[in-house]
């Protein structure tokens, strides 16, 4: 049956002319939602949000700061190489930078926003922003600047909105570890995605 | 004579009554899913207004379907991506053979999905010689055991810690370790494999979004990503009201999913998928391929049942309904279970084969106040057990029956003389206040439940007899 075909008999069945204008779309009312946060509540809220879901956020003062809390990472919690796209990349973690994340121990990111209520990342993966880097090492961390944490899900959703059809091909939203509850309905982390998540929030950016 | 489903149905539900494990888990399950729900929920200022909102944006979509459906079909081929319009799971399966056949695809990985069950996709594949791979922790747990899903988000509830130790040990071929995180290691470990070796990769489709034809994959094991990322080429298979108007509509359409369905804020990962890798892209699939599935759901658009296509496939309808925490998920002997599957597989299927599914209920309605897209669910099980009756599928003596009793709760002198026949006859069998054991036909009645033994006098005639005084006995 051709596309024509299909839509036809469908608008057949809704009694519908095709092509007919349509109402609006319903919206949720704005009332049903909180009223807004900001600034260090957001901060906060996205902190501990994302601890109730598994995963670890901290603040820290600048860019370098973070570069170096993930050195000493590597040096004791993982060591092997780091899966990171050129961008994020710095002098001293070139060595230790791969290409590959398939056999990368660690792999670091960094989010287009953050959203407080629900502790999320999300990660917009155009051209530098591979998807692999945070789904396939068994530990992933973040370069979360403060001022990209907004409050709820539709804040974000409407960026996405302003993109219009430039959106990129993947976006992730992403909060904490992988998890599953399906043996014997025990909760695990790290079942396919990664085990452990980091997300180091600079308070400068 | 009975059907061959009926008799699976009744053994099915016999067998899940007889088992005290199963029963007291299914239980405690109901009550920790309830709770999550009830606490998520709750987080929400003015939760009524959600559910409106998801009710009215789900219904707005099927009741512009054609609209919608053109939209999306052609913003995923403008991000380059193919769209296959399926009318029939033959339809379906004859694309998804086309294109294994062009990619050579000898490995498949497959995310959560329940509409590649219903068009019975795997048999297809793997008669073609294809290895295919569940990858969801819970649909890998039922391949391996050849079983049906329990539970629309939780495939293998069913199974003990033990079993599925007892299972990965068989497959591993050695003595694995009684241990949640062991067993889910060597699950890793072992799809890890698959995932780096797959030629291509199958998923489901929680949302298509119509206005920038972007594919939503709600997901909390990191599966669903690596499914639809690492594989050259990803199909993505969707029935055809999976859709949402916009960005917009997503809001209120994953905080209801997430929080009704696992009591989560939102889940691990929600993936939105435009079209194929763009060519400055460092990964992620070269070619994308959507097929929509009808498959029976546009017989149900502009029909009494069209609400049914609002659900978003949550699973709290089962999680509250006390039919399924009794018969358990296999006897829906569907991938859609619960009371949303008791609708939805009779309407997609045909009543035949399914008459018993709209019976499976005890109208309660806790399904339909759990439903956070408001599918009136009581109202079309009944609705579907008149069409069965209607349609001559139960035994005519139901509809004299039904018959006669509208007669008689409509005729008050008649109703008093059938109340009174029944006391006379009842009482033979009462014991201690109570019927354990009815003759006939009722003895179905009495096998699962006691009844109370009728008054000697029934209330009407007290309520007539002015020597009654308050709090006599009856």
């Amino acid at each position: 049956m051709d596309r024509d075909a299909f839509l036809d008999r469908l608008a057949v069945r809704l009694r519908r002319r095709r092509g007919a204008p349509i109402p609006p779309v319903p919206r949720l009312r704005t009332a049903a939602v909180r009223p807004r946060a900001d600034g260090d509540l957001l901060v906060r809220r996205f902190i501990d949000r994302l601890r109730e879901q598994g995963g670890h956020a901290v603040v820290v003062a600048d860019r370098a700061e973070a570069q170096a809390a993930v050195a000493r990472l590597l040096d004791e919690q993982y060591p092997g190489s780091l899966a990171c796209p050129p961008a994020l990349r710095w002098p001293a973690i070139e060595a230790l930078s791969s290409e590959d994340p398939s056999t990368a121990a660690f792999g670091l990111s960094e989010p287009r926003w953050a959203i407080a209520e629900t502790g999320t990342v999300v990660l917009w993966h155009d051209s530098g922003q591979p998807r692999a880097t945070s789904l396939v090492p068994p530990a992933v961390g973040f370069f979360l600047p403060a001022s990209r944490i907004v409050e709820r899900l539709d804040d974000a959703l409407g960026r996405v909105t302003a993109a219009g059809q430039d959106v990129p091909a993947c976006i992730t939203f992403m909060t904490g570890p992988s998890r599953s509850m399906d043996i014997g309905y025990v909760p695990c982390v790290g079942v396919h995605g990664p085990g452990q998540t980091t997300v180091w929030i600079l308070a400068d950016e | 004579m009975r059907s061959p489903e009926r008799e699976r149905f009744d053994a099915t539900v016999a067998r899940t009554i007889a088992d005290r494990r199963l029963q007291d888990w299914l239980a405690d399950f109901q009550a920790l899913a309830q709770e999550a729900h009830d606490d998520a929920l709750g987080e929400l200022d003015d939760v009524e207004a959600w559910r409106d909102a998801l009710s009215d944006v789900r219904a707005h979509t099927v009741a512009h379907l054609d609209h919608y459906l053109e939209q999306f079909a052609a913003n995923v081929e403008g991000h380059g991506g193919h769209v296959f319009l399926a009318a029939t799971a033959a339809d379906a399966r004859a694309y998804v053979r086309r294109v294994v056949r062009e990619k050579q695809a000898r490995l498949i990985v497959k995310g959560k999905s329940m509409v590649t069950a219903e068009i019975e996709l795997n048999p297809m594949l793997e008669a073609m010689g294809v290895e295919v791979v569940e990858t969801d922790l819970g649909e890998f747990i039922v391949q391996l055991t050849g079983e049906a899903p329990y539970h629309i988000i939780a495939p293998a509830l069913h199974m003990t810690l033990g079993q599925i130790r007892d299972l990965f040990s068989r497959e591993a071929g050695s003595e694995l370790p009684a241990d949640a995180d062991a067993l889910a290691a060597y699950a890793r470990r072992r799809l890890r494999e698959k995932f780096l070796a797959a030629d291509l990769g199958i998923s489901g489709v929680n949302f298509g979004i119509a206005s920038t034809g972007t594919v939503i994959l709600v997901t909390n094991e990191g599966n669903g990503r690596l499914s639809t990322t690492l594989p050259r080429t990803h199909v993505a298979v969707m029935g055809i009201e999976r859709l949402l108007p916009d960005w917009q509509s997503l809001d209120c359409a994953l905080t209801m999913l997430t929080r009704a369905g696992t009591g989560q804020r939102i889940s691990t990962y929600v993936s939105a998928i435009t079209g194929p890798r763009r060519e400055t892209d460092e990964d992620g699939p070269d070619e994308l391929h959507v097929v929509l599935v009808d498959n029976g759901r546009s017989r149900i658009l502009g029909t009494k049942y069209e609400p049914v296509l609002k659900c978003v496939r949550c699973g709290s309808c089962a999680d509250f309904c006390p039919v399924y925490g009794a018969i358990g998920g296999h006897a829906y002997d569907s991938v859609y279970t619960g009371p949303v599957g008791a609708v939805l597989t009779p309407l997609l299927d045909g009543l035949d084969g399914h008459v018993e599914l709209p019976y499976a209920s005890s109208l309660c309605g806790a399904c339909r106040d759990a439903c956070p897209a408001r599918v009136p669910l009581t109202d079309l099980l009944l609705e579907l057990r008149a069409d069965a009756v209607r349609s001559g599928r139960q035994p005519a003596s139901w509809r004299v029956g039904f018959r006669g009793y509208a007669a008689a709760t409509t005729r008050p002198s008649m109703w008093d003389a059938g109340v009174r026949a029944a006391a006379t006859l009842a009482r033979p069998f009462a014991r201690d206040g109570f019927v354990r054991s009815a003759p006939g036909v009722l003895g179905k009645w009495t096998a699962a439940r006691d009844l109370r033994a009728p008054a000697r006098r029934s209330f009407r005639r007290r309520w007539r007899d002015p020597s009654t005084q308050p709090g006599e006995r009856r």
